[in-house]
């Protein structure tokens, strides 16, 4: 995965902030903030090179990626100049959302749903700046609503993640099944989950999603409190999606349970890189910037590539 | 170091919570709902850890904030007066202790009181500074002279206790004064600790302490102390036998007003009575006779009254068998019974008895050996052999009162002092001649040595025989200069008595049998002359018990058990035996050999003094002593007792301050520690959803 070169900009990382982007009440407001502010962070211009179709030349600007200077006119004028495409794509690009019981926890300000949804939004807005076929899916341990692909769905994109409930017990093979066999030409999948599964099964249902040739990118999210275990009374917790109840002595198991989080997401990663899955763990309380350029560097690879 | 107020200390249980918290883990009641209990459930806990203390540091951190939580609760102060104060600008001062160690300060927690400030006393004791350590009674005892060394004061205050004297103020602060002007120390101080009684001060004159001294009052006195207590007890001989009577008395408006009195004889119980004690102050309390005894008898009367001071519910007492005088009186023949108030006077005599034998003939050898006195009355001393067995009873040890009447002429043998009866001497003023000099101080005039009894110059004398008798004593005489009573006292060849009076008994040439002081006068002359010694049942402790050489005789020394069991040897002299009673109990007199005979028991008591425990105001003692008042008051705080200024006293108690500012900084420290240990505080998850 190419590695753009990042400066997180002060104006457009106080939008990646969660705990920001919590108190924006419109979805598409914060997806457009998050984005713009994003991309101004990557000193690009705002029309990226993901077209094929040629619109015009302009004068090299610091930060412009120099394969795009066009040697000919510089043979000629002797100046730099790079050329810039009509913005037109025909990737598809279709988000699939956990939205079961356990996603609706969170310590801070912020759920993992709502860092979920954030993410979802800014993913849309940005995906759909570039004339992406974008689509939705819901999912718990079965899927909860399906919006196909189009460049017309940012709209009903929104609304859905906007007004989504906290489901049920979570599963990942069955909603992913449904996704795979529903899919009918390549394009980019972003599972965005908790991965409250063993990581065989993990690897096994996103396989199925790589099966129609999709390329694959997933956000794992888990609040601080799942990473630390920071409780210092000994309590009895309580499953959220299960509702199975257990006596627990953070101060007893932290370690091991830290140790079997830690083991539980190397196994993923390599899982996943067996499945040449792109997978990113992202700490809610931490700002969406790793999570957007994770995209943003896989969508510009995938047009690359084609 | 020590604590004003010590019960809090007992807060120091509170450590158990520490513990506790540490033992046992926090358990939320509310459930905590987290997202997946996927990993959770591999790591169960074990119950066993949950007894174990974790966080050792933590828990030794707050064990010490909840320690020095109690101990700043219980205020502690400091004694060592160079820890905190550092008076690096004071020389070395003298201090002298003054502990009140009488009878009294055994009531309620007196005692225990003096004792902490006479050693919060020495505790102030600068690092240049000395003190000596005074118990004082009756009498004052250095127990510790001056000295620097508050290991050996320390050490006298440990081995002091209350005693059973009286309380006197006055010796103490002259011993006081003897101890400070030995000193050569800029200053000079007085802690006086002691419960100031009333009794124990009578206003007495004394020499002021030096120059500057600052007398420091401590009053461990107990507001309204009442108290009951068994004063005298008094053995009639009686037809029915042995008759016990005990006084009680009451002191201070809270005294009980009932108690139960149990009399015991040589350890067994000889009879009880109740004790009610209306409006009066003082209480006799009768026990049934109990049958007379062969020898002493060790008495005891015990009270259960209920009230703080213990020492004065028990009287001790010795129940001796009864010993009448025997008396002989001479007269001419024919005159049997004209002598109506002298064998009146002698007869009504109940202390002892006297038992009256009458002799208008020659005494025989029978009665002399028979007799303890024998009365010429107005005859000459006899001739031939009855004057030889007289004067040989008088060597022995008899005594003689030759009442020297109209017929009464003639003369003692020289081995008697050699008295020769001159003339009758008449009186010719109208009103008579009256005796003008008495020696009171002779034992014979012993009942009128209070002042305004025995009204001697009011007798009238109208004739007496005058005599010459050059190495008798006189003891009283008349106005004129004439002997009117004389003595031919023991001596070493002479074992008795001989007395003379030149007047007679009878109404003839004198009124003196018509006065007030003719029947004590008389009955004072017989027990002289018979050498009785009135052995008393108890005597306070305090005053000596003397025992003549002819008690003791047989035996050149004797050995004197205290009531504690000690044991002291003494030669019995030319004036017998005399020893202090040194405290409440029973003394005994043996043969100086083992398994000697007892001899004597003497009963002593607390004195009576005790039994009043008010107390005046020991202000008067400031300007007594001329010394500078500590103006500080008398409570029973021992710092007040201590020498100690205001300022000083705050300082040593500041500690206190210093416990709550340790707390504070041991509490910040926990909770960072408690924070780091922990990794985080408490999060409370949030699952509601909060949309966009």
């Amino acid at each position: 995965m190419q590695q753009a070169p990042f400066q997180a900009g002060a104006a457009g990382s106080a939008f990646l902030d969660p705990t920001v982007l919590a108190s924006i009440g419109n979805l598409e407001l914060l997806a457009r903030a998050v984005v713009d502010g994003f991309l101004h962070g990557l000193h690009r211009s705002a029309r990226l090179g993901l077209s094929m179709e040629f619109a015009e030349h302009r004068p090299y600007m610091p930060g412009d990626d120099i394969r795009r200077i066009d040697w000919r006119v510089f043979a000629r004028t002797d100046r730099f100049y790079v050329k810039e495409y009509e913005a037109e794509t025909n990737a598809t690009v279709m988000f699939l959302l956990d939205v079961s019981a356990s996603m609706a926890f969170g310590t801070g300000k912020v759920t993992k749903l709502d860092y979920a949804r954030f993410l979802t939004a800014c993913l849309a807005w940005f995906s759909a700046r570039q004339r992406d076929r974008i689509g939705l899916v819901l999912f718990d341990h079965e899927v909860r609503e399906f919006i196909p692909p189009s460049t017309r769905h940012l709209q009903q994109i929104l609304h859905a993640i906007d007004t989504l409930e906290p489901g049920g017990r979570g599963e990942l093979a069955g909603p992913f099944r449904r996704v795979a066999e529903r899919a009918r030409r390549r394009g980019i999948v972003i599972v965005i989950s908790d991965f409250y599964e063993e990581p065989e099964k993990v690897r096994d249902a996103v396989a199925m999603l790589r099966s129609s040739g999709s390329d694959v990118l997933t956000f794992h999210l888990l609040d601080p409190a799942e990473l630390e275990l920071p409780y210092d009374a000994a309590a009895m917790f309580e499953d959220l999606e299960s509702g199975e109840r257990l006596p627990v002595v953070p101060e007893d198991q932290r370690i091991r349970y830290k140790t079997l989080l830690q083991t539980h997401l190397e196994e993923l990663t390599q899982q996943m890189a067996a499945s040449r899955v792109d997978y990113a763990v992202c700490d809610t309380s931490k700002p969406l910037d790793f999570a957007l350029y994770s995209y943003l560097a896989r969508r510009q690879e995938l047009v690359r590539t084609r | 170091m020590a604590f004003l107020v010590p019960l809090f200390l007992a807060g120091l249980a509170a450590l158990a919570v520490p513990l506790l918290v540490h033992l046992r883990h926090k358990e939320r009641k509310q459930p905590v709902r987290f997202p997946s209990l996927m990993f959770l459930r591999r790591v169960q806990f074990r119950e066993v850890s949950r007894q174990q203390i974790h966080h050792w540091p933590l828990f030794l951190l707050r064990c010490l904030a909840v320690a020095l939580l109690v101990v700043a609760f219980a205020r502690p102060f400091l004694r060592e007066r160079g820890v905190l104060i550092a008076p690096a600008t004071r020389q070395g001062r003298d201090l002298v202790v003054l502990l009140d160690r009488s009878a009294s300060m055994g009531f309620g927690t007196q005692w225990s009181r003096a004792v902490a400030a006479a050693r919060a006393a020495l505790d102030g004791l600068g690092g240049g500074d000395r003190a000596a350590l005074v118990l004082f009674d009756a009498v004052p005892h250095v127990a510790v002279a001056m000295t620097g060394d508050r290991t050996l004061l320390n050490a006298g205050l440990d081995q002091a206790s209350p005693s059973s004297r009286p309380t006197r103020l006055a010796p103490a602060l002259r011993e006081a004064r003897e101890q400070l002007l030995a000193s050569d120390r800029p200053e000079l101080e007085v802690v006086l600790i002691s419960d100031f009684q009333r009794a124990g001060w009578q206003g007495e004159v004394i020499e002021p302490l030096p120059e500057g001294t600052v007398l420091h009052r401590a009053d461990v006195s107990s507001a309204g102390a009442s108290n009951l207590a068994l004063v005298q007890a008094e053995i009639l001989h009686g037809e029915q036998g042995i008759v016990v009577t005990a006084q009680v008395l009451a002191t201070g408006a809270a005294a009980p007003r009932r108690a139960t009195a149990r009399l015991e004889l040589d350890g067994r119980a000889a009879g009880s009575a109740e004790l009610a004690l209306s409006e009066r102050q003082v209480a006799t309390v009768h026990f049934p006779a109990v049958p007379r005894t062969s020898g002493n008898a060790r008495g005891m009367i015990r009270m259960t009254s209920g009230d703080s001071l213990a020492v004065d519910d028990v009287f001790h007492f010795v129940a001796r068998p009864e010993r009448p005088l025997r008396v002989f009186i001479r007269r001419r023949p024919g005159t049997g019974n004209a002598r109506p108030f002298l064998d009146r006077a002698l007869a009504l005599s109940r202390r002892p008895r006297v038992d009256l034998a009458l002799r208008t003939g020659e005494l025989s050898a029978a009665d002399l050996r028979d007799a303890d006195v024998v009365i010429l009355d107005d005859l000459p001393f006899p001739a031939g052999g009855e004057g030889g067995r007289l004067a040989a009873f008088v060597a022995g040890g008899g005594g003689l009162l030759h009442l020297l009447g109209p017929a009464a002429a003639g003369a003692w043998p020289a081995a008697l002092g050699g008295l020769r009866a001159t003339g009758v001497v008449e009186r010719r003023e109208v009103t008579g001649g009256t005796i003008g000099m008495v020696r009171r101080e002779h034992p014979v005039f012993e009942p009128f040595r209070a002042p305004g009894s025995g009204d001697f110059a009011a007798t009238r004398v109208y004739r007496y025989r005058g005599v010459a008798a050059d190495s008798l004593e006189v003891l009283a005489r008349y106005d004129d200069g004439a002997p009117a009573l004389l003595e031919a006292p023991a001596t070493a060849e002479r074992k008795g008595r001989a007395l003379a009076l030149t007047t007679g008994a009878d109404n003839v040439w004198t009124d003196l049998p018509l006065q007030p002081l003719f029947l004590p006068l008389m009955h004072q002359l017989v027990l002289y002359a018979g050498r009785h010694t009135d052995a008393e049942a108890a005597q306070p402790v305090g005053e000596v018990a003397a025992f003549g050489a002819d008690r003791l005789a047989q035996t050149g020394a004797v050995v004197v058990v205290s009531p504690a069991g000690e044991r002291t040897r003494h030669e019995v002299g030319p004036g017998g035996v005399r020893f202090s009673l040194e405290e409440a109990g029973f003394y005994e007199v043996r043969e100086a050999r083992s398994g000697g005979r007892l001899l004597e028991l003497v009963a002593a008591n607390p004195s009576p003094d005790e039994a009043d425990l008010a107390a005046f105001d020991p202000a008067d003692l400031v300007v007594a002593t001329g010394a500078r008042d500590s103006a500080r008051s008398a409570g029973i705080d021992p710092l007040d007792a201590a020498t100690l200024t205001a300022i000083e006293r705050e300082r040593n108690q500041s500690l206190w301050w210093f416990a709550l500012a340790a707390v504070l900084v041991l509490l910040a420290v926990e909770l960072l520690l408690a924070n780091r240990l922990t990794g985080f505080v408490r999060v409370e998850p949030a699952v509601s959803r909060e949309g966009p």
